[in-house]
């Protein structure tokens, strides 16, 4: 059963990464056959808090609660059973798993209520505070996670051991990891300072003379695979080991100590070649758009569905061509809908979704992209039907929302397109720019834009310096409607005195948008008509 | 929140429903914080099935509630979310944040003293005036008079005196760890230690062991039944839920005074009850006079000298009291506060 409890505290610490990909279908699998071979409720409880974990991570949230619900189900069951047959012990740890379940379901209160009850009969018992400081970090609840933790640690190390006693020592380092996880959640530098000694702690402890034959038996056996569900003290030592050195490469990211926290991730990548969240850091860390696009191939094939994966991906794209090559995996078809949906390619981004959800029907991240295509095409009311049959995270769900309102108010702002007409209708920056945005984001519908093809606009301009100024003819190529800059297919002469620059207005219709690298996001236009007003 | 809120009774073993209550004898005023209502409620303990006297915003998780004994005012403990709610009976409330985790708080006159756990901190908060105190890992508040607060760290066993009036630590020595009820006299301290399946008298006033009392086999909550008196022993009543009954024990006296007590109680006829086993099927973890109660599936009895009688059930572990007109709790099956008088 320990390492069980073990156990969680891996799935709850936040990675960068949650891992999708084929590892946690075999770890899946496996769990689906312990629970098919298990009568005992507080085992069954602790596979289902597992599956929920790998389903979570995998950002498949009905599965997940459901699992859950399983799991507090039986716990809940289990604790009145051994209370009544007065196992008190079995009864704290059931309530304890009952708090967990609680926790993962965000019920904050029975959570609470539930570790305070099964602390009554286990304060002197280590994991059950480690637990405890678990469900708090679950429900960020940070404070209460460190000190949870704390008491852990205080009492592992009262629990004397000597140096060969791997179990114990391994127990310690997993208290210790936990206090490391929360101190790093909070904000300032001395509780960093101290998860970063901690985390180096448990590092060194692991490689020292303790742990010998537990790694000799590891290389043996040629283990690699970072189980979110630890069981057993090898499986536990190389998560533990995993985590820890994580952890320590996230805290000297954040800290911009780039080249530790480069070897750091490197390290992580000679225990195992496919780390998802090694990869996507080292992406992240890379000065060269070549490499960098080399780590999010190996990320994407490895954990195709991670969404803190897709946001850093996005951010890539920003600035990169992200050219995918050949389109066969889960992780280049992930790439290639991205590289789509950046170019505002909603159609083939959509047929590229709907070919990953027939591989992967529970994937909450899927259906989150497919909202967000929904939206960018103007589809309002089939985003919302995917977020009601989807169970989404806060964050995401508040992310679409914003997106919603976002377009929403952007189809407000280019409402002159309504209707178009044959006169010309004066435009301002704040007309402009919408529409800038808009077509941008690839969010224009048929409607406006047949009408912005036809819809002559008028605004008062500033042109840039001319190449040619002469006595009857100007020549302008670019200028400004207020803060928005324009430009032309190509240098355009119009006939007239126009040396005096000030008061002038034009007309012209918008033939969409350039991204320049001075001047940043600017419309295209065909001008009609240069007037002095 | 990441998830929808599920029905919870169907599911778990404990009582999940955030419901405490309060009642101050002197005024006789039963106060109730419902947690899913996000109310407080006041009530005449004589009228609790009519109106409430007053309804205020109240919080999402309260936890417990303190009366000041002098009858003009609770305390509303929110432990997650880190708040305290000083209500007085005529409805006014003032909302004070605190640091991590408010445990439990004790009023001392107008002063009002707040243990919060996870932060290591003991508050007096008096008016405008606020003072704290760092205190010993995983505190508990085992004793309080008007001058001092005596803090018990359950993890390394401290006993820590500090003075009432500017929380300065003053004595302190080292007990057994892991007791789960401080229970306090005037002059002693009773810890209850289910490890240990023992009940340790402590001297408040040197902090040094008196005596260990074997009590059943996983002893949890302590009450004191009636202090040392010419006629009685000071008498204990355990709540054992391994053994699933109560334990009545006896501090331990002099012989001579053995002797002359037990005539005495032959002689007037008193004798001493136990509810057998099969009155708690599932155990009862706390006590108080008169009181069962089983935090498994919030059951609560009534404990007389004849008889068990079980109130109600899926009661949560704060929303009980019991006090000179009876029990009052919270009935989750009709939603509202009943009183089984006594």
């Amino acid at each position: 059963m320990k390492s069980f409890l073990l156990a969680f505290l891996f799935l709850l610490a936040p990675v960068a990464i949650a891992s999708n990909g084929p590892s946690t279908d075999s770890e899946l699998l496996l769990l689906q056959s312990k629970l098919t071979k298990t009568s005992d409720p507080l085992l069954l409880a602790a596979l289902h808090l597992n599956v929920g974990d790998i389903r979570s991570a995998r950002n498949e949230w009905t599965p997940a609660r459901a699992a859950y619900e399983e799991a507090l189900r039986w716990a809940g069951k289990e604790a009145l059973r051994s209370r009544r047959r007065s196992d008190l012990a079995r009864y704290a740890r059931s309530v304890a798993y009952e708090g967990l379940a609680h926790a993962k379901l965000f019920h904050a209160g029975p959570a609470n209520q539930c570790f305070e009850e099964a602390l009554r009969y286990q304060s002197n018992v280590a994991s059950t505070w480690n637990l405890y400081s678990s469900a708090m970090t679950v429900l960020d609840r940070n404070e209460k996670a460190v000190a949870a933790a704390r008491v852990a640690v205080y009492l592992g190390h009262q629990d004397a051991f000597n140096e060969n006693d791997t179990a114990r020592a391994l127990d310690l380092a997993v208290y210790q990891y936990s206090l490391a996880n929360a101190l790093a959640r909070r904000k300032d530098a001395t509780s960093h300072r101290e998860a970063h000694e901690l985390l180096s702690a448990i590092i060194s402890r692991l490689e020292s003379e303790t742990f010998n034959g537990l790694r000799r038996r590891i290389a043996r056996s040629e283990a690699f695979e970072v189980f979110s569900s630890a069981e057993g003290d090898e499986s536990a030592f190389i998560a533990l080991r995993n985590r820890a050195r994580q952890r320590k490469a996230q805290l000297l990211e954040q800290e911009g100590s780039t080249e530790k926290a480069r070897s750091e991730y490197d390290r992580l990548l000679e225990d195992r070649s496919d780390d998802p969240a090694a990869l996507a850091a080292l992406a992240r860390l890379s000065t060269t758009s070549d490499r960098r696009a080399a780590y999010y191939e190996t990320a994407f094939e490895s954990d195709p569905l991670s969404i803190p994966l897709i946001r850093d991906y996005e951010i890539f794209l920003e600035s990169a061509q992200g050219d995918v090559g050949m389109v066969q995996s889960a992780g280049s078809r992930m790439r290639s809908l991205l590289l789509d949906y950046r170019r505002s390619r909603f159609a083939e981004s959509e047929r590229t979704l709907r070919t990953l959800i027939e591989e992967f029907p529970q994937s909450a991240t899927l259906q989150y992209l497919l909202a967000r295509v929904h939206i960018r095409q103007g589809k309002i009311v089939t985003a919302r039907q995917i977020m009601a049959a989807t169970s989404l995270s806060a964050a995401i769900s508040s992310e679409l929302e914003t997106l919603m309102t976002a377009h929403v108010s952007l189809q407000r702002q280019v409402g002159f397109l309504d209707d178009a007409t044959d006169i010309a209708k004066v435009a301002d920056e704040k007309m402009l720019s919408a529409v800038r945005s808009v077509m941008l984001a690839g969010g224009l519908s048929t409607q406006h834009k047949k009408s912005l093809d036809k819809q002559l606009l008028r605004a008062r301009v500033t042109f840039d310096r001319s190449p040619r100024l002469e006595v009857d003819t100007v020549t302008f190529a670019a200028g400004k409607v207020s803060s928005v800059p324009f430009r032309f297919a190509a240098p355009v002469t119009f006939r007239g005195d126009f040396r005096d620059v000030t008061g002038l207005e034009l007309e012209f219709r918008i033939l969409g948008v350039l991204n320049e690298e001075a001047e940043g996001i600017v419309l295209l236009i065909e001008p009609a008509r240069l007037i002095r007003s | 929140m990441l998830f929808m809120v599920v029905s919870l009774s169907m599911q778990a073993s404990m009582p999940a429903e955030a419901v405490a209550l309060g009642f101050v004898e002197t005024s006789r005023i039963v106060l109730v914080a419902n947690g899913p209502d996000r109310t407080l409620q006041s009530f005449g303990v004589r009228d609790l099935g009519g109106e409430a006297i007053w309804t205020r915003a109240g919080t999402a998780h309260p936890s417990l509630i303190v009366a000041n004994p002098n009858g003009s005012e609770f305390a509303v403990l929110d432990m997650i979310e880190n708040l305290v709610l000083r209500v007085r009976i005529d409805g006014a409330v003032e909302r004070i944040r605190v640091p991590e985790s408010p445990l439990d708080a004790r009023f001392e006159g107008n002063a009002l003293y707040v243990l919060c756990r996870d932060a290591r901190r003991l508050l007096r908060i008096d008016g405008a005036n606020r003072i704290e105190a760092e205190t010993d890992i995983d505190p508990l508040l085992a004793a309080s008079d008007s001058n001092s607060i005596l803090l018990y760290s359950r993890v390394t066993g401290s006993l820590r005196h500090y003075d009432a009036r500017d929380l300065v630590l003053g004595r302190d020595s080292t007990q057994a760890a892991f007791a789960v009820d401080a229970e306090a006299s005037e002059g002693e301290l009773f810890l209850t230690f289910p490890q240990l399946a023992e009940v340790h008298v402590i001297s408040r006033k040197t902090l040094s062991l008196i005596e260990r009392i074997k009590v059943g086999a996983v002893p949890t909550d302590t009450v004191i039944e009636s202090s040392t008196t010419l006629l009685r022993t000071g008498l204990l009543n355990t709540a054992d839920p391994s053994s699933k009954r109560t334990w009545e024990t006896e501090q331990s006296q002099s012989t001579s005074r053995a002797f002359a007590q037990g005539f005495l109680q032959g002689f007037l006829g008193l004798g001493l009850i136990r509810p057998s086993s099969k009155d708690f099927p599932n155990g009862v973890d706390r006590i108080a006079r008169g009181t069962a109660y089983d935090s498994s599936t919030g059951t609560l009895y009534r404990v007389t000298k004849k008889s068990v009688k079980r109130l109600s059930t899926g009661i949560p572990p704060r929303a009980w009291v019991s006090a000179q007109p009876g029990i009052i709790y919270w009935d989750p099956l009709t939603r509202s506060v009943k009183l089984d008088a006594r």
